[in-house]
């Protein structure tokens, strides 16, 4: 990373991360720091991206807040009764983990497909990693709508409902599905490789 | 859990496929809608010579033993063909209920005659005006001697009409009971009423029908208990027939959008509809798994209350988004009667609406979540 003309510059963003933009001025690399054949390393990160769709966006933080904000949830109470007695909260609930228990599903379905050996599992994890990311998204903001204008505190609070954690979930999950290829990447990928449609970009 | 399929369960898949692909073509299906009787011969005739009428019956009362994971596996077959045919009323939950809570002369009486297709049963529940929960059973059944008299009106009772026996769900001092009623009694009629999915649905009216005390099924006030609990396996088999349906549905979708040319590309290398299909995908695959998480979890003797509810409510919604996203991409030929994606479009819709509907499974689910 001390290479000569290689710059670093970081960039912070509105999740807990910061990212970074790299520039290149001129700089020299030897022959044995090449990864593999000439000419295949779009191949080989595209293969990379399968593995990184499905370790990246794990189920574990996301089926945890599902859990999390059940549990909240049931000790939770607004003008004195409790909320989740409240009809749309229990229908919203009931919707959550419903889809977290489909993407466990999906999660299931590509561990078998990368444990049987073969071909990498490509499909499965595109399915996975579009289904889970818009589903951790959509935690995070019914989340923020059944905690109403205590949903707006900041994370990191004593007074915010649950340390504000899903103020900051919020924030942190806006780039789940732009990041290892974004929704509408995954969707492509699917189309053709998965139903066999024309190429169409 | 695993998802790899035995060659056995693979053999059942290939085996229903197969006789489907013959005794429910579109164009038989086609023929059964609004037919009072509802379902063709040969295809009942061959359901039951490959055992799959007694798939759930066990082997002591003349069936095939099996789990429910291969009832799933069948039943993903049935919703592909959008077979037409008294399965599920007879073979599932009224075998159901007699296996729950028959009483051993009951069982003796019906489930080998149900497992060979000899006999067909079907369940009196939904009322007019009333909810799918327990409240919703008004029916009356009062004490007359040493039986009861039946009074009151009964909905969607579906292929009534071959029926040898019904299934009431009545309302007694006890609470709710199920009886075994003889649709040819005095005092039953009956009506044929049209539905969205086009099969052959009932209204029964009873007026002051005789039953017998040794034809209730269970314990006095046991029927909603048992009701629920054979319904929880119910939902599990109709979400793998929703998957089916979107499956097949979503298949000749992609086959027409690789075909269809419009400005100079097939109708697949557009993107705006390119994915809509690969969300269908990506729902159908999903929603399969859980559908056989449920189905392994009762196999293994777990309770189901919250996967069963979970299968049916993700599974009928992605049936119906499906067909909604596939019209989308047939256009206007898919409003026509003559092509077959509006077979689909309507089942979907009254499958979701049928056996627990989605705010009922929403609260059974918020129920088990929240409430435990």
């Amino acid at each position: 990373m001390d290479h000569p003309g290689l710059e670093v510059q970081s960039l912070p963003t509105i999740g807990k991360d910061t990212t970074n933009q790299v520039f290149f001025e001129n700089v020299f690399v030897p022959d044995e720091y090449l990864v593999g054949k000439r000419g295949r390393g779009f191949h080989m990160i595209s293969e990379a991206l399968d593995l990184e769709r499905f370790t990246m966006f794990t189920l574990s933080p996301i089926a945890n807040r599902t859990e999390v904000l059940v549990d909240w949830v049931k000790k939770a109470k607004r003008d004195d009764a409790p909320l989740k007695d409240d009809p749309n909260v229990r229908r919203t609930i009931a919707q959550i983990v419903t889809d977290t228990a489909v993407a466990k599903g999906l999660s299931t379905r590509f561990v078998c497909a990368a444990k049987s050996g073969g071909k990498p599992p490509t499909i499965e994890s595109s399915q996975y990693k579009l289904f889970t990311t818009t589903l951790s998204q959509r935690v995070c903001k019914d989340a923020l709508d059944i905690q109403g204008h205590e949903g707006t505190l900041m994370e990191g609070q004593e007074d915010a409902p649950i340390m504000g954690r899903f103020e900051g979930a919020y924030r942190a999950t806006m780039n789940e599905t732009v990041g290892g290829g974004s929704s509408e990447i995954q969707k492509n990928i699917i189309a053709r490789r998965h139903l066999g449609l024309p190429k169409n970009f | 859990m695993d998802l790899d399929l035995t060659e056995e369960q693979q053999m059942v898949i290939d085996m229903t496929r197969g006789m489907l692909a013959e005794h429910s073509t579109t164009a038989i299906v086609r023929d059964m809608e609004d037919d009072p009787k509802g379902y063709p011969e040969a295809l009942w005739k061959q359901m039951g010579e490959l055992g799959l009428n007694g798939l759930l019956i066990p082997e002591a009362y003349g069936g095939g033993g099996q789990t429910l994971l291969e009832g799933a596996f069948v039943y993903e077959e049935l919703g592909r063909a959008m077979a037409p045919t008294p399965h599920f009323v007879s073979c599932v939950m009224s075998a159901g209920v007699l296996l729950e809570a028959g009483s051993e002369d009951q069982k003796q009486a019906w489930l080998g005659r149900i497992a060979n297709g000899d006999a067909i049963l079907t369940p009196a529940w939904l009322e007019p005006q009333r909810s799918f929960g327990e409240a919703g059973i008004a029916l009356a059944a009062t004490a007359d001697g040493d039986g009861f008299k039946l009074s009151g009106r009964k909905r969607l009772v579906a292929y009534a009409s071959s029926a040898e026996r019904l299934i009431v769900l009545a309302r007694t001092k006890a609470g709710v009971d199920l009886f075994l009623v003889d649709p040819r009694a005095k005092g039953v009629q009956m009506k044929q009423l049209l539905s969205q999915g086009r099969e052959a649905q009932y209204q029964i009216d009873f007026t002051d029908v005789k039953v017998s005390a040794a034809d209730r099924i269970g314990a006095p006030g046991s029927g909603w208990q048992t009701w629920h609990k054979v319904m929880l396996q119910g939902i599990t088999l109709l979400a793998a027939q929703a998957i089916g349906g979107a499956a097949r549905c979503l298949e000749e979708t992609v086959v027409y959008a690789n075909q269809r040319v419009q400005f100079d590309k097939p109708l697949g290398a557009f993107q705006a509809l390119a994915h809509y299909m690969a969300d269908a995908s990506t729902r159908i695959d999903g929603g399969r798994v859980l559908v056989h998480e449920a189905a392994w979890n009762h196999a293994q003797g777990r309770s189901i209350e919250r996967f069963g509810p979970m299968a049916k409510l993700f599974c009928c919604e992605t049936y119906r988004e499906t067909t909604r996203v596939c019209a989308q991409i047939w256009g206007g030929v898919a409003f026509t009667i003559e092509y077959d994606q509006q077979m689909f479009f309507r089942r979907a819709k009254a499958l979701q609406l049928s056996w627990w509907d989605g705010p009922y499974l929403e609260e059974l689910i918020a129920q088990d979540v929240l409430d435990k």
